[in-house]
């Protein structure tokens, strides 16, 4: 079952080649002590009939809800027929990094079409080709923005907090402190900002829309990062720039974030997509690979993988991230997606998911004993106050295969909602809220 | 081939979305983009023969021979995509509950068994997005292991010259000093590992077999040496696909590894990515794993977070849908299949190296692992083609060069690992091209600095693209 082509007959041949009687004597280098004379203490091989059967059972283990309302960093948007199939093509998926440009024209061509659309929606001028997943980008766009002798970075306690655990691992490795600030009326405190001792500051990290879902005053952010000679993060959901200003337009020079709504399956959170973009000051600092564009001799336009001097291929412990494979496909499959939705289907998708969660917002306040946490604009998530359990709302939900929001405690909830719910759907959320309460 | 930025027509679109009864909601003027969304406009039927051409401008596996050395391009099976694309795992929320997704929780559970008993580590984990992601994941958990013992002073990662970039970019991103030491006869060398080992020293990394394909044959000695002076050994799994079956790191004596689960187990490689980066550990590493981890208790599957955890290194648990695409890829080979794998890809690989030895130099002779180096400097010095020039050449016989100029410790190396899913009709072949390129290397006839001539794009002017950066479309 091992995808092993050669015959017994063949192999014989090739063993008469190199000269010895057994696959064996290969492996003459390997101490006795460790050569192993069992087999592997695994279940024998299957077929393919089987193999899928069993997957199948254990995906099945999985429940597929009919509608969701959970969000909190993984989304479930509409993903067009289109991009699943075209991101599958064996070409794409079966190449390794295109390093030999004259036979990756396609590869580094759509690298370069993905990097130019998230350029667009970001308004910004620098795109690498990819990095693991949103968290992981943050953490690099939080390396790139550190200056020399200033190891401390201050951010957002509205940051997704896997974000922040993530942040904290990369600080502790890079020995960098960070500091956190406060939120008010779940936004950034800009008080509370104003009042942290910049002394060893090299940048503030916020997101927005934040964790809790509200739209957060960027451009004061950025202006105070300005002010005072730091540099500013915006983590951003590349799906809310279809509507929302985006970090380009508030004066933000670096912006990361996950790109799974853009036609990623949420597949139990990866593979996702995280990306960077930045102004130009950056370009030589970006982690990662980037697709740019040239002649081959003939004069021909094309694409190569360049600024390769960044990369730990060649600058070894002197490179800034050892990133190596990274998310490839997902970007393929982000930029098929940014394709497919275009100009206006991106912001339809945007427009929509808001007009959703302000209609769901709207009914659910109506209820009795639901209330908004905090008053502030928000995208497709916001939080609600409840004096039901959560536990027994999404209880309840789930005997309706619908899956209720995120909890974030005993009596409050994350509610999101995307374009891919109708109102039907939305309204049999509503009823079912209401129920519960009685 | 134009952009697709360049095919936009005004007005042209594909996806329609469904009618909705939601009216539209007002927000503050302050709040929205003024800017363009630049993205292109274009129809379904545009969209599908833009992307299906630019695929057919994609040499993959499924196009031919692959041998490209430590990247290990084998044939990625068509039903670990199939298993992928179930429902079940792709249309599940990483944050839902637990109880909801027993399935996905099962299978980062038996990935972990199944890959812990091929490798003889206690405890598997998922998070870290590749190879070099797991590296920078497991040398922060050696940082924090000493922190939390108090022994503050291990600032050193001992690396030998032969290995991959990332090693000393992922100890750097930890805040280590990388000592990096010379290789003697392609292996380490005790005595200049005596040397540098001292009270100072964090970790050894190393990979085994090596980037040239060399078993370490001193390997008990090295990691035992390593631990008598509190180190760690750390085994970079990029080159696991010579010894699956064979032998395990954990009894050569490494601690904790990561191993590349788009290369030796097959999940596509996507163009450069996604893989998974799995990172193994010892026993007395498991409370430093990234959380949560996976544990099964009463017949079910629970997270729980490792009381020393470095936290997290990606949002959730890693790139689950490539996990799923090995898992599918374990199943299928077997206890029987695996070691059939390793030992076919260790044959193959000496089979064209004894072929190759008959036209190339060796820097090593004797025998391979699963990948092997040549050495072209002679064809540099006697006739001025380089290691470059015969990849280009190769790539008018419709395969995929081997790696080049790498490791680094070759002048003008080449890196072939065949794999074991090439059949023997297929390495003759290549053998038969080589053969045919030094021939026309030594008659001269061709000038093999232009090579390729064949294909639809020449070689690039990469000067021109580093020195004046085009990275988008219409700046």
């Amino acid at each position: 079952m091992s995808y092993v082509v050669t015959s017994e007959k063949e192999k014989k041949q090739m063993l008469e080649e190199i000269g010895i009687s057994s696959i064996e004597e290969l492996y003459k280098d390997i101490p006795k002590e460790v050569f192993l004379t069992e087999p592997l203490n695994l279940e024998e091989g299957k077929s393919e009939f089987e193999v899928l059967a069993e997957m199948r059972k254990i995906a099945q283990k999985n429940v597929i809800f009919d509608s969701t309302f959970r969000g909190a960093g993984s989304y479930r948007h509409l993903i067009p027929e289109v991009v699943k199939h075209l991101s599958s093509l064996s070409g794409f998926a079966t190449s390794y990094t295109p390093y030999q440009a004259e036979i990756s024209q396609g590869n580094l061509q759509s690298i370069f079409e993905y990097q130019s659309e998230i350029c667009n929606l970001c308004d910004l001028e620098v795109s690498n080709s990819s990095i693991y997943d949103g968290a992981s980008a943050s953490c690099e766009a939080l390396v790139m923005s550190l200056k020399r002798d200033k190891n401390k970075v201050l951010i957002s306690k509205a940051i997704h907090p896997n974000y922040i655990d993530a942040i904290k691992a990369y600080a502790f490795a890079r020995d960098i402190r960070i500091e956190e600030i406060d939120i008010e009326e779940g936004l950034t405190s800009l008080d509370n900002l104003k009042k942290k001792d910049l002394e060893s500051v090299s940048s503030i990290i916020v997101q927005s829309p934040n964790f809790y879902g509200l739209i957060e005053d960027v451009e004061s952010i950025s202006t105070f990062s300005k002010d005072n000679k730091l540099e500013c993060v915006e983590i951003v959901n590349p799906i809310s720039l279809g509507m929302l200003k985006t970090p380009g337009e508030m004066g933000v020079e670096l912006a990361c974030g996950e790109a799974q709504p853009l036609g990623l399956d949420q597949g139990f959170g990866g593979p996702y997509l995280g990306f960077i973009a930045a102004s130009n000051k950056y370009l030589r600092k970006i982690p990662g690979r980037i697709v740019g564009q040239t002649t081959d001799v003939n004069d021909k336009e094309a694409y190569v993988l360049t600024l390769q001097a960044r990369e730990q291929h060649i600058r070894r412990e002197k490179a800034s991230s050892s990133i190596c494979s990274n998310q490839a496909l997902s970007a393929l499959r982000c930029a098929i997606y940014m394709a497919a939705m275009g100009k206006q289907g991106i912001k339809e998708v945007a427009k929509r998911s808001f007009n959703n969660a302000h209609y769901a917002m709207e009914q659910i306040t109506n209820i009795d004993g639901f209330s908004r946490k905090w008053k502030g604009e928000f995208f497709h998530e916001f939080v609600i106050d409840t004096k039901v359990d959560v536990d027994l709302i999404n209880k309840a939900l789930k005997e309706n295969n619908i899956e209720g929001p995120y909890k974030l405690g005993k009596n409050e909830m994350l509610v999101c909602l995307t374009e891919a719910l109708s109102k039907t759907e939305i309204d049999k959320f509503i009823d079912i809220l209401r129920q519960v309460k009685k | 081939m134009n952009l697709i930025f360049e095919k936009s027509i005004e007005n042209h679109r594909c996806t329609i979305l469904p009618k909705t009864d939601i009216a539209d909601y007002k927000i503050d003027d302050s709040y929205l983009r003024k800017t363009k969304v630049k993205l292109p406009e274009i129809a379904e039927v545009d969209l599908v023969r833009h992307y299906t051409n630019l695929s057919k401008k994609t040499f993959g596996v499924d196009n031919g021979f692959y041998p490209l050395g430590s990247c290990t391009m084998k044939y990625n099976p068509k039903v670990n995509d199939s298993c992928a694309a179930l429902r079940g795992f792709s249309e599940i929320s990483p944050n839902s509950d637990e109880e909801d997704v027993q399935g996905a929780l099962e299978v980062i559970w038996e990935s972990d068994r199944s890959l812990c008993e091929i490798t003889g580590m206690d405890k598997m984990v998922f998070q870290p997005g590749a190879g070099a992601h797991a590296e920078f994941t497991s040398l922060l958990m050696i940082k924090k292991y000493f922190h939390t013992k108090g022994d503050l002073n291990r600032t050193k990662i001992i690396i030998p010259d032969s290995a991959h970039g990332t090693n000393p970019a992922s100890a750097s991103m930890n805040g280590f000093n990388v000592i990096s030491i010379e290789s003697k006869n392609g292996i380490i060398d005790l005595e200049k590992l005596d040397q540098v080992l001292d009270e100072s020293v964090a970790a050894l990394m190393l990979t085994n077999p090596n980037t040239l394909g060399l078993y370490d044959k001193g390997i008990l000695e090295i990691t035992k040496k390593v631990h008598a002076c509190g180190a760690l050994c750390y085994y970079d799994g990029a080159n696991l696909n010579a010894i699956m079956g064979i032998c395990k790191p954990g009894a050569m004596g490494f601690d904790c590894i990561h191993l590349n689960l788009h290369k030796t187990f097959s999940t596509p490689h996507g163009g450069g990515g996604p893989g998974v980066g799995a990172l193994g550990c010892k026993s007395f590493l498991m409370d430093f794993l990234p959380t949560p981890i996976v544990i099964k208790e009463n017949e079910s599957f629970k997270f729980y977070k490792p009381v020393n955890s470095i936290n997290k290194v990606t949002a959730f648990y890693g790139n689950f849908l490539v996990l799923v695409r090995a898992l599918s890829y374990l199943k299928h080979l077997g206890s029987n299949g695996i070691r059939e794998a390793s030992e076919n890809a260790v044959l193959n690989a000496n089979y064209m190296k004894a072929k190759l030895s008959k036209t190339f130099n060796e820097p090593f002779s004797g025998y391979c692992m699963h990948e092997f180096v040549l050495d072209l400097s002679s064809f540099k010095e006697g006739y001025g083609i380089r290691a470059l020039d015969v990849c280009k050449r190769m790539l008018d016989f419709k395969m995929h060069p081997p790696t080049m100029y790498f490791p680094l410790i070759v002048h003008e190396a080449l890196m072939f690992e065949p794999t074991e899913t090439e059949g023997k009709h297929t390495l003759d072949k290549a053998i038969e091209v080589l053969e045919k390129i030094v021939n026309e290397i030594k008659s001269g006839n061709l000038d093999l600095t232009q090579a390729p001539f064949t294909t639809e794009y020449s070689r690039m002017d990469e000067v021109k693209a580093a020195r004046n950066p085009i990275i988008r479309y219409g700046n």
